[in-house]
């Protein structure tokens, strides 16, 4: 076959070129939507946009796939220039860029072909790129049985290892310091943990505080291990992976709070602010949560209700918030709450609180202030991600300092903004968790295939194993590379829509890695003893907390999409 | 007092070592390197004299290619003050590293070096041995245990049979044995630190140390599969087959 004779540089530009070329499609399909959700004054119309969801959410998946792409050749490139490969033989970097790239522009296809009308193609644009020679050339080179197995018997001699990680020096040494400690520390009480739904146990708790991890997203001037200078989303990245390679709920998931935290501080705290904060969250003296989510609304934070009204010297609260994750252990609350009566006013009559509180252990608490003021707290039982506990809280007559509005009095009615500084944070720190989840399943179904003897043979011996484990470490290798590369464009003052979009990609990714992985356990992978049954039901989370899957794909990446889309003149025939 | 450490940079203790398909040696091409875990031990210990007021620098060492330096930030992450590469590409076998980091000493002047017993990549066991050989110092290896009293430094070493008790002076040569100590794990604002500590870099002829390999590795080959086991129905069976099938009794 042709492909085989071709050298590795041939095959990353035939890929390159067909990326191109679907990368025209797309922008000719967000060129016709931005059309089709434009106001008579030009202006994108949300109500509009809203009648075309599926198509929308398509164009972001899509485009989410092919940017993955993007990264991963990248990431080929910059891996065959970090080993020893010979030039005439594929690196396992290489054939992970190519499998993906090949199965993105398949998927691709297959939407757009499916309803070429609702995108506002026709069948020369599908034959121009999608269904363009060329494209399929590539994609039928890359696929066959055979070539995929190839890539799983490969992934077979590698010890779990997916692909070269490609981190600097002190983001490797970030890395393996905490594979130990997900290793040593959290994976031994993590099914305990998970199985009993108990609180995080303070070995792991203690020890994640010593080691420095809640200064992670924080400056050095405020205590933190961040240059002053420029932030340094991939330490976070990585250490959140690692961390989540031994739980999910007992450890991965202990820095995305005073992330938010941390980046809404920085964005709309006071100077006295920051000061006051800042350093005690980067020591971990000081715990925290977030309440945003409300019984009615969820991702749709511009509707929030929670109510703050204004009493001498400061304001008081009231109403209900839920999925207040880690809300009994943290001793202080981050809280979005209505300050200006008018419900009309939307995002804009938000502002933020800071609520000091006592840590309390257990699934449940109440809080009462000298005032009379009372927080109620009750965990949710949940399926998974456990650890953590959930809680649904009730405000009644809380009182919050004046000096604890975010901002101070400017910061009234900005509470959305810095909300949204926040989130941006727990997103790319999202896509990490699913990484880490990912390669524990990934690990544990690479050595069941192994040991397993099926019919006479071990199953990772038969094809279809060695398929799954192929794809399997080729989407997690790439969702890795993609998550780095938008941490690093964070680094730079970028990537918002990106990190919207790595977490969406992830996320959903997971679910499916942590399901074969569960498969090619097959019932042990079903009884609870596997750790394998506990990744399967903590990816689930994945796709619906920070930014449910639907919100991210339809508010914020497609919407973006559109909203800088070209026009159907820029993009050409 | 001042406290040389000597790191290795070895395959990883993770890691299924293979040999190279032509018999040369071990595949190491893409292949995870790290610290040699008693070479951490090492480290530790160097670190916790140093916050128990004993030693006031500590200097860590390696030998080898460049990618050591990653060795040595990890020391310096774990604590060490300022590192000391001797840099080359050529193959370094026990009494060329001994030499080595006898020429080092000669420059640092410590009063104590801490190596590993051992390295678990050729798993020779004699650098530590050979370096106090050449200096002419006092040596504690397989230490399990250190302790000041007066002038003398006090070593438990795991010996057949037992532990011993060693007391040296000072400057004195000493290898770290498994139980010495249970490294820490870097703290972040370490490994931020460790980025911005001093690093030399020699060459071997810098320090006028010929590294030519004495001995010649003739082959590495992976050892034998282990067959899988038999269940045997009586004991008469299986004292037969350990005789005259294992040949063990």
């Amino acid at each position: 076959m042709s492909a085989s004779i071709q050298n590795p540089l041939e095959q990353l530009q035939q890929a390159g070129q067909a990326l191109d070329a679907v990368q025209k499609v797309l922008d000719y399909a967000l060129a016709d939507l931005r059309e089709r959700s434009q106001k008579a004054d030009g202006k994108i119309s949300a109500a509009l946009l809203d009648q075309h969801q599926l198509v929308s959410y398509d164009l972001a998946l899509s485009c989410a796939e092919v940017t993955g792409a993007r990264f991963g050749l990248d990431y080929a490139k910059r891996a065959r220039n970090a080993s020893v490969a010979t030039a005439d033989a594929l690196t396992l970097e290489e054939r992970f860029a190519l499998l993906f790239t090949a199965e993105a522009l398949q998927a691709v296809r297959n939407r757009l072909s499916a309803r070429p009308a609702d995108f506002g193609l026709d069948e020369s644009w599908l034959s121009a790129t999608v269904d363009h020679p060329a494209v399929r050339q590539f994609c039928l080179a890359q696929l066959p049985a055979e070539r995929v197995a190839e890539l799983g018997q490969l992934m077979r001699a590698q010890d779990g290892v997916t692909g070269a990680y490609l981190l600097d020096d002190h983001h490797e040494m970030m890395r393996e310091t905490f594979r130990r400690v997900a290793e040593e520390v959290v994976m031994p009480l993590a099914e305990e943990v998970h199985r009993h739904d108990l609180d995080i146990p303070d070995a792991i708790l203690d020890q994640v505080k010593e080691l420095g991890c809640f200064g992670i997203s924080i400056p050095e001037r405020f205590g933190g291990i961040q240059s002053d200078e420029q932030e340094d989303n991939l330490g976070m990245i990585v250490v959140t992976e690692e961390l989540t390679r031994g739980s999910l709920g007992a450890a991965g998931s202990l820095i995305t709070r005073p992330e938010i935290l941390s980046k809404a501080l920085l964005k709309g705290g006071t100077e006295e602010q920051k000061n006051k904060w800042l350093p005690q969250l980067a020591a971990g003296d000081l715990l925290c949560a977030v309440a945003v989510t409300e019984p009615n609304y969820g991702s749709d934070v511009a509707n929030m209700r929670l109510k703050a009204t204004k009493t001498e010297g400061g304001w008081l609260l009231n109403g209900a918030k839920t999925w207040c994750t880690f809300g009994g252990k943290a001793g202080v609350l981050l809280i979005l709450a209505r300050t200006h009566p008018d419900v009309s006013l939307g995002h804009r009559g938000l502002s933020m609180f800071l609520l000091e509180k006592p840590s309390y252990p257990g699934h449940a608490f109440e809080f009462v202030q000298e005032g009379g003021g009372k927080l109620s707290g009750k965990a949710i039982s949940t399926i998974g991600y456990r650890g953590m506990h959930s809680f649904d809280l009730f405000f009644d007559n809380i009182f919050v300092p004046e000096e604890n509005m975010l901002g101070g009095p400017q910061g009234e009615g900005k509470g959305f903004y810095f909300t949204m500084a926040g989130f941006a944070g727990g997103r790319i720190q999202t896509a990490a968790r699913a990484l880490g989840i990912m390669q524990a399943a990934y690990e544990k179904a690479l050595s069941y295939a192994q040991e397993r003897i099926v019919f006479g043979y071990p199953i990772g011996d038969y094809q279809l194993t060695q398929a799954k484990l192929a794809r399997m470490a080729t989407y997690l290798a790439i969702g890795r590379q993609f998550t780095y590369s938008v941490g690093r464009l964070m680094d730079q003052g970028e990537g918002d829509m990106e990190a919207s979009m790595v977490k969406f990609f992830t996320c959903k990714t997971a679910e499916w890695v942590t399901r074969e992985a569960l498969q090619i356990h097959g019932g042990m992978g079903y009884a609870e003893e596997t750790p394998v049954s506990r990744y399967f039901i903590d990816a689930r989370v994945l796709s619906i907390f920070e930014g449910a899957e639907e919100t991210l794909a339809l508010k914020v990446i497609a919407r973006s999409l559109v909203d800088n889309a070209k026009t159907k003149a820029e993009v050409g025939v | 007092m001042k406290i040389l450490v000597a790191v290795k940079r070895v395959v990883d203790y993770n890691v299924k070592v293979r040999a190279k398909a032509d018999g040369t040696g071990v595949e190491t091409a893409n292949v995870k390197m790290s610290m040699n875990p008693f070479d951490e031990i090492a480290v530790e210990e160097a670190v916790r004299l140093q916050e128990a007021g004993k030693a006031k620098e500590i200097v860590a060492v390696s030998l080898g290619v460049a990618a050591c330096q990653d060795t040595i930030r990890t020391a310096l992450a774990m604590g060490a003050d300022r590192g000391v590469l001797v840099e080359t590409d050529a193959e370094l076998q026990p009494l060329a590293v001994a030499k080595l980091l006898k020429a080092v000493a000669d420059q640092e002047k410590p009063d104590l070096i801490i190596l590993g017993k051992q390295a678990i990549d050729d798993d020779a066991n004699q650098t530590g041995q050979m370096l106090a050989a050449l200096l002419g110092w006092a040596q504690g290896t397989f230490a399990s245990k250190l302790e000041f009293v007066a002038d003398a430094l006090n070593v438990t070493r795991e010996v057949d049979g037992g532990l011993e008790t060693v007391a040296l002076k000072l400057p004195a040569v000493i290898t770290a044995d498994l139980r010495l100590n249970e490294p820490r794990f870097v703290k972040l604002p370490n490994i931020m630190k460790a980025k911005k500590k001093p690093l030399a870099v020699l060459k071997p002829t810098d320090l006028g140390v010929d590294v030519t390999p004495r001995l010649v590795t003739l082959k590495v080959q992976e050892p034998p599969k282990r067959q899988a086991g038999v269940k045997v129905d009586s004991v008469t069976t299986l004292v037969d087959k350990l005789h005259n099938e294992a040949h063990v009794i």
